[in-house]
């Protein structure tokens, strides 16, 4: 499986998408599984009230002040396709409900695992909440606000 | 323009009504507490918030202290990307690290 293959068109033409790859020594099976697991989420970033599944939503938690779980990231899992793909919606309590969408691509590489990551939305989350606010600003600022509703727009 | 600071600033729904309110004017620490039914130490500590995300600024009027909405950080749209990109270089290096300390364990078992 080659990238063009895995990357919809819509991705691949969208400016607004991060990108990083990175390599494993080790099987596909054994990266998915830090992907999807809950007690292995929490070894690299933090853990899921469940291990992941197609369709449901999911949570990623840290511990709160008073000892509870607090929910940090969370969304909803679109496509799950073990151990090669895996589509999650994401987002962060400070982007309120926008959401921007997160892609995992396992590939076999030279004996180990390619993941590729991508990471889409980002700039149109952030700005449609700077814009949600400016817009409560006095009309006078209209002109200064043209070029970032220009920029949303052409999205 | 510290983007971690601008999120922290933007996540709490008071803090974003504050900014609104300063958006029609400049207020003072009582004049911002009177509209909200939370004490005004808590207010004071989200307008320090709302400060070290560079959303608002604190001028002198006359004997008083004002909080003035400062629109730029908003505006810097395209710090949001290398914001989340050096987010994922850093997980993604935990992930590597998480996934090498599993396969050597695993070595470890079948010796």
């Amino acid at each position: 499986m080659t990238m063009t293959e895995t990357m919809r068109p819509e991705v691949a033409a969208n400016r607004d998408v991060i990108t990083k790859t990175a390599f494993f020594d080790a099987p596909r099976e054994v990266v998915w599984s830090f992907l999807t697991n809950t007690e292995k989420l929490g070894r690299w970033y933090h853990p899921a009230r469940q291990d992941l599944a197609e369709g449901r939503d999911y949570t990623l938690t840290r511990a709160g002040d008073d000892g509870g779980q607090v929910a940090l990231i969370w969304g909803r899992v679109l496509e799950m396709r073990a151990p090669s793909l895996l589509r999650v919606t994401f987002v962060i309590e400070e982007m309120g409900t926008a959401d921007t969408e997160v892609t995992f691509i396992l590939e076999e590489a030279l004996g180990g695992t390619r993941l590729t990551l991508l990471h889409e939305g980002v700039e149109a989350a952030m700005a449609g909440r700077a814009l949600g606010l400016l817009g409560h600003l006095d009309p006078g600022w209209d002109e200064h606000l043209g070029s970032l509703r220009a920029a949303v727009r052409s999205r | 323009m510290d983007v971690q600071n601008v999120f922290r600033a933007l996540s709490d729904p008071t803090r974003r009504d504050i900014l609104m309110m300063l958006a029609e004017r400049e207020m003072s620490i009582g004049e911002v507490s009177e509209r909200f039914e939370i004490t005004r130490a808590a207010v004071k500590k989200h307008l320090i918030i709302l400060r070290e995300g560079d959303l608002i600024s604190v001028h002198s009027r006359g004997r008083e202290k004002v909080n003035r909405l400062e629109p730029d950080a908003l505006r810097g749209a395209a710090d949001w990307i290398g914001y989340f990109s050096g987010f994922w270089d850093g997980r993604l290096a935990a992930l590597q690290e998480a996934v090498t300390k599993e396969m050597e364990e695993r070595k470890d078992d079948d010796d």
